[in-house]
C-alpha cells in the first residue's frame, strides 16, 4: 500500500467509484433475476447469459459481428495505404497529412451522421450530382439501407485504425528493407515478407480496437440503416428502455466486455513488440 | 522508412482525405442555400442570422460551454494527482492498475453510458448538469492523465533530484521545480478535456436526463424533428468550433501527439 | 509554497466547483415537482397556475415513458405530478406506483366526456386523469400515391410505393397494425395470430424504406410517401403540405392518453391534486392541446375549438371510427415472445 503516493490514491478512488463501480453494477446486475413486471430480484442466476446463446440472439450477434468484420475490413484496406502514404513522407507533409486526415474526427459523432444523412438523401449532393451528370435517372437510396451502415461505419471508425499501422510502419527499422533489397528480393516481394509481417500486431491490435466498438455500435444502424437491421448495441439498448430488462441488457453488455477483455490480454501480450500502439 | 515509389498509395490517400471532407463541405454548403434541397436556390446568410436570433442556438451553447469547463477543470486536477503521484513510482505500474486507468478509455462509449446511467439512477442523483459534468470528467480524466505522465517522464530526474539534495520537501519539489514544467501539458489537457466534452454526444444522451440539452444533443433532437435549414447552419457553427478547437490544440507544443493519441 | 498550501488551494477549487454544481443543481423543496415532456406545458399556463395558487412549480424533463419508469423503479423521489402514457399508467399501478386521486379534490372532473370514464388500463379515474389522446394511423402524400377511400392496413403492408414506406419503430404498433388488418384485436396472444403477423411484417420488413418513430420529416422532404404514424404527427404534416392526409384505416387501429398522475412517493399530494384541477378547467386545458394536433377528453375544450379541428376527422374521429379504436394493454409474458418475434424480424 506503501507504494503510491496519496495522490494517486485519489486519483484511483476517482476512477474506482466513477468507472469501476458503475461497470460492477452493470456486471453484477447481469446475475441476478428480472420479474415480469420489470423489477429486480437479487437472486443469483445464470439465465441471462444463457439466453445471450439463443439462436436468436445468436444470430444477431453473427450477424453483428460479420458487418463489423467487413466494415473493418474495409477499413483496414483503405486504412493501410493511408497509413503507408503518411509513414513514407517526411517532415512537413507528414504533418500536413496527420493533421488533415485527423481534423474531420474532432467534429462530434452525431454531426459526422448528420453529414452523411444529409449526403445519401433524396436531396442530399449525391443523387443531386449524379442526376445533374445523368449518370442515374432516380435517386439512388444509399441511406437507409446496408450500404449506408457501412458507410457509416467506416468514415466513423478508419482513423482508429490508421493510427496502430502508422505506428508500426514509423518504427520499422529501414534496414531490414534494404537488407531485403540488397539479397535480391524485389519490391513486392519486400513488401509481402518483410514490411507486412512486421506490422502485423499493430493490423491487428488497429483492427481489434475498430472491431470491438462496432459490434456495440447502435445509432448508425438506427439513424444511417433505418433501424431494419439490429446491432448488438440496439439490442443491448432497447432491452433497458423498451423492454425493461435490465438484467438482460447487462448480460449483453458483459459479454461485449468479455471479447473486449480478451482483446486486451492479447495487445498486452504483444505490447513488448508493438509498444506505445495504444497509448 | 525509404520512400517506395508507388504513386498509387499517394492516389488513394488523397483520395480518402477528399471523401472525409466531402460530407462536412456539404453540410457547409447547406448551411448557405436558401433552399438547403435545392442547390440553384441561390446563397444567404438568413439561416445562420436566424439561428443567432434564436434562444434554442444560445442556450444549449451556454450549457455545453459551462459542462465542458467545469468537466475539464475537474479532468485535469484530478489527472495532475494522479499522474504527479504515479511518476513518482519507479517501477512499472501492475496491469491491474493499468487496465483501471486505462478502462474508461476502452471500454464502448454505450457501455459507460449506460453504466453511469444506472450508477447515477440508483444513487438517486438527478439527472442532468451534474451527471453530465462528471461523467464528461471522469472519462477525460484518463486521457488528461497520459497527456501529463508523458510530460513528466520527458522531465529530467535530475533536476527533482538535485532539489531534493539541497533539501527540498515533496511539496517544494512540486511547486518550484515539477509544476512549472507541467504547465503546458495542464493547459493542453485542458484544453483536450474541453473539446472531448464539447463533442460528446453519446455519454451525455445517456446522463443527461431530459431537462438539459448541450448542442450535440440540441442537433440530434433537431435531426429527429426534421432536416430543418436552421439544424445546418448549427452543424456550419459546431463545425466552426470544433475546428478551431483541435486548431488551438494543434498549435501547442507537442498538439499532434496528444490529438493522435486520444483520438 | 508548502503542502499546506497545496491542498488549501485543491480543497478551494474542489469547494468552488462542488459549490457551483451544487447551486446548479439544487432543487428546491417547496416547489411542485412535475415531470413532463418537452413543449408540453406552456409557460403562461404554469405562470397562472401559481399566480392562482402561490404553488410554484418547477419542471423536469423525460423523453420517454421508459425513462420516467426507469427513475421510479431506481428510487427517484420528489416528484408530484407525471404524465404517463396509458400503457404505462396500468404498468405503474401495477407496481404499485401511482397514488390513488381524491375526487372530491377534483370538481373540474365533470368536464370529461363519459367515454373515457370506464378506460380500460384504469377504470374510473382511480390513479390517472386523461389529459389529451390521439391515435395511430397512416399518413399518405396524395400527390404521389393514388389511394382511394377506405383505405385498410394493407396499404403498408402490401404497399404500392414500398421504396418510400415507412413504419414506426415500435414493435406494439407494428404488430397491432398487423393484427388489425387480419381483424384481430391488437392485444392477441395467441400463436396463430402472432405467427400469422410475423409473416405479415416479414414479407414487408424487406421492402419498406425505414422504420422510425419520427417519420414526419421524411414525409415532409418526399423521402417517404406512406407512413405509420401517430396522429400528432400525421396531423402536423398535413397541417403543413395539403397534400399530405392522415387517416385511421378501416379495420380501426389503436387509440393512446397522455395521463396526469401523482407518484405514491410525492409528499405535496394535496398540492399535487390542485395542479391536476388547474388543467381540467377548460380554459387551461385548451392552451395546452391547442396548435398541437393533440385531442382532448375535456367535453368543453371541445366545444371551445375551432370548428376547423373539431371537425377534423383524423383529430376527433367520428363514433363509428372510434368504436374501432383500442388501447394497447398488457400481453404479461407475451410481450418477450414479441420481443424476440420483433428481434428476429429486423435481424433476418
Amino acid at each position: 500500500m506503501k507504494r503510491y503516493p496519496g495522490t494517486a490514491w485519489f486519483f484511483f478512488g476517482w476512477l474506482v467509484i466513477l468507472t469501476l463501480l458503475p461497470f460492477a453494477l452493470i456486471l453484477g446486475m447481469s446475475v441476478m433475476e428480472r420479474t415480469i413486471q420489470g423489477t429486480i430480484h437479487f437472486t443469483f442466476t445464470l439465465e441471462n447469459y444463457l439466453r445471450c446463446f439463443h439462436w436468436l440472439y445468436a444470430k444477431v450477434f453473427g450477424k453483428t459481428v460479420l458487418v463489423a468484420a467487413t466494415a473493418t475490413f474495409s477499413c483496414l484496406l483503405i486504412g493501410f495505404p493511408v497509413a503507408y502514404h503518411l509513414a513514407r513522407s517526411t517532415g512537413a507533409r507528414r504533418q500536413v497529412g496527420l493533421v488533415l486526415l485527423f481534423i474531420p474526427f474532432w467534429t462530434n459523432f452525431i454531426l459526422r451522421v448528420h453529414a452523411m444523412v444529409s449526403l445519401f438523401g433524396n436531396h442530399g449532393l449525391l443523387n443531386h450530382m449524379l442526376l445533374e451528370l445523368g449518370l442515374i435517372e432516380e435517386p439512388i437510396q444509399i441511406l437507409y439501407t446496408r450500404t449506408g451502415v457501412y458507410f457509416g461505419l467506416i468514415y466513423n471508425y478508419l482513423p482508429f485504425l490508421v493510427i496502430p499501422i502508422f505506428s508500426a510502419l514509423e518504427k520499422l527499422d529501414p534496414s531490414f528493407r534494404e537488407a531485403a533489397m540488397d539479397l535480391g528480393a524485389n519490391r513486392s516481394q519486400t513488401f509481402w515478407r518483410v514490411t507486412l509481417p512486421n506490422v502485423r500486431e499493430g493490423v491487428v491490435v488497429g483492427s481489434l480496437f475498430v472491431f470491438i466498438p462496432m459490434l456495440g455500435e447502435y445509432v448508425i444502424p438506427d439513424l444511417l440503416g433505418g433501424a431494419k437491421e439490429v446491432f448488438l448495441g440496439n439490442v443491448m439498448v432497447s432491452q433497458f428502455f423498451t423492454m425493461q430488462d435490465w438484467p438482460f441488457g447487462a448480460a449483453i453488455a458483459g459479454l461485449l466486455s468479455l471479447i473486449l477483455l480478451v482483446a486486451l490480454f492479447m495487445q498486452t501480450r504483444w505490447q513488448r513488440r508493438v509498444q506505445g500502439v495504444l497509448a | 522508412m525509404k520512400p517506395v515509389r508507388n504513386p498509387l498509395v499517394a492516389i488513394v490517400f488523397w483520395m480518402v482525405i477528399g471523401l472525409l471532407y466531402l460530407p462536412l463541405l456539404n453540410l457547409i454548403m447547406q448551411a448557405f442555400l436558401v433552399d438547403p434541397r435545392n442547390i440553384g436556390s441561390g446563397f444567404s446568410t438568413i439561416w445562420l442570422r436566424k439561428l443567432f436570433a434564436s434562444d434554442a442556438f444560445w442556450r444549449p451553447l451556454v450549457t455545453s460551454i459551462e459542462i465542458g469547463v467545469l468537466a475539464a477543470t475537474t479532468a485535469v486536477a484530478v489527472a495532475t494527482f494522479g499522474a504527479v503521484g504515479l511518476s513518482r513510482v519507479r517501477s512499472t505500474l501492475p496491469p491491474a492498475v493499468q487496465t483501471l486507468i486505462l478502462l474508461p478509455i476502452l471500454l464502448p462509449e454505450v457501455i459507460t453510458g449506460l453504466s453511469l446511467l444506472i450508477f447515477f439512477l440508483l444513487i438517486r442523483v438527478e439527472l442532468g448538469f451534474f451527471t453530465v459534468v462528471l461523467a464528461h470528467a471522469s472519462f477525460s480524466a484518463s486521457f488528461v492523465y497520459f497527456i501529463l505522465v508523458e510530460q513528466l517522464r520527458k522531465l529530467d530526474p535530475q533536476m527533482e533530484e538535485a532539489a531534493q539534495d539541497l533539501g527540498a520537501r515533496g511539496s517544494q519539489i512540486f511547486w518550484k521545480v515539477t509544476f512549472p514544467n507541467i504547465i503546458p501539458g495542464l493547459m493542453g489537457g485542458w484544453l483536450l478535456a474541453f473539446t472531448l466534452s464539447f463533442d460528446d454526444f453519446l455519454i451525455s444522451f445517456f446522463t443527461s436526463g431530459a431537462g438539459l440539452t448541450t448542442l450535440p444533443l440540441k442537433i440530434y433532437s433537431m435531426m429527429r424533428i426534421g432536416i430543418s435549414p436552421e439544424l445546418n447552419a448549427l452543424s456550419f457553427v459546431m463545425i466552426c468550433i470544433s475546428f478551431s478547437l483541435v486548431i488551438t490544440l494543434l498549435s501547442k507544443e507537442q498538439g499532434r501527439e496528444w490529438v493522435l493519441k486520444s483520438s | 509554497m508548502g503542502s499546506q498550501k497545496f491542498i488549501t488551494l485543491v480543497a478551494a477549487v474542489v469547494i468552488a466547483v462542488g459549490g457551483f454544481l451544487f447551486v446548479r443543481g439544487r432543487h428546491q423543496s417547496d416547489v411542485l415537482r412535475v415531470v413532463t415532456w418537452s413543449n408540453y406545458l406552456p409557460e403562461s399556463s404554469l405562470a397562472k397556475f401559481t399566480q392562482e395558487t402561490g404553488i410554484r412549480v418547477e419542471l423536469s424533463y423525460i423523453s420517454s415513458n421508459e425513462e420516467l419508469l426507469a427513475k421510479l423503479k431506481a428510487g427517484v423521489t420528489g416528484y408530484d405530478v407525471i404524465q404517463p402514457s396509458d400503457y404505462m399508467v396500468r404498468q405503474m399501478v401495477g407496481l404499485g406506483m401511482l397514488a390513488p386521486l381524491d375526487h372530491s379534490l377534483l370538481k373540474n372532473l365533470i368536464h370529461i366526456d363519459s367515454y373515457y370514464r370506464d378506460l380500460p388500463y384504469d377504470k374510473g379515474f382511480k390513479f390517472s386523469i386523461p389529459f389529451n389522446w390521439g391515435t395511430t394511423g397512416i399518413a399518405i402524400n396524395s400527390e404521389k400515391v393514388n389511394v382511394g377511400e377506405n383505405v385498410g392496413w394493407d396499404i403498408l403492408f402490401k404497399s404500392p410505393d414500398p421504396k418510400h414506406t415507412s413504419f414506426l419503430d415500435d414493435m406494439r404498433e407494428v404488430f397491432a397494425a398487423a393484427f388489425r388488418r387480419k381483424g384481430k384485436s391488437v392485444n392477441s396472444t395467441d400463436p396463430a395470430s402472432l405467427e400469422e403477423a410475423r409473416a405479415t411484417i416479414a414479407q414487408a420488413r424487406s421492402q419498406i424504406l425505414v422504420f422510425t418513430s419520427e417519420p414526419k420529416p421524411l414525409l415532409l422532404s418526399g423521402e417517404v410517401n406512406i407512413a405509420h404514424i401517430y396522429s400528432v404527427d400525421g396531423l402536423a404534416a398535413a397541417a403543413e403540405n395539403p397534400k399530405i392526409k392522415y387517416f385511421i384505416p378501416k379495420e380501426g387501429g389503436v387509440v393512446w392518453t397522455d395521463n396526469l398522475a401523482i407518484p405514491k412517493a410525492s409528499a405535496r399530494v394535496a398540492d399535487a391534486h390542485r395542479f391536476i384541477e388547474f388543467f381540467l378547467d377548460p380554459e387551461n386545458a385548451l392552451v395546452v392541446v391547442k396548435d398541437k394536433w393533440l385531442a382532448s377528453p375535456n367535453k368543453e375544450v371541445v366545444a371551445r375549438i375551432p370548428d376547423g379541428e373539431r371537425k377534423n376527422k383524423g383529430l376527433y374521429p367520428p363514433d363509428d371510427v372510434k368504436r374501432g379504436l383500442t388501447f394497447l394493454e398488457d400481453i404479461g409474458e407475451t410481450l418477450l415472445q414479441l420481443n424476440r418475434l420483433w428481434t428476429d424480424l429486423k435481424s433476418s
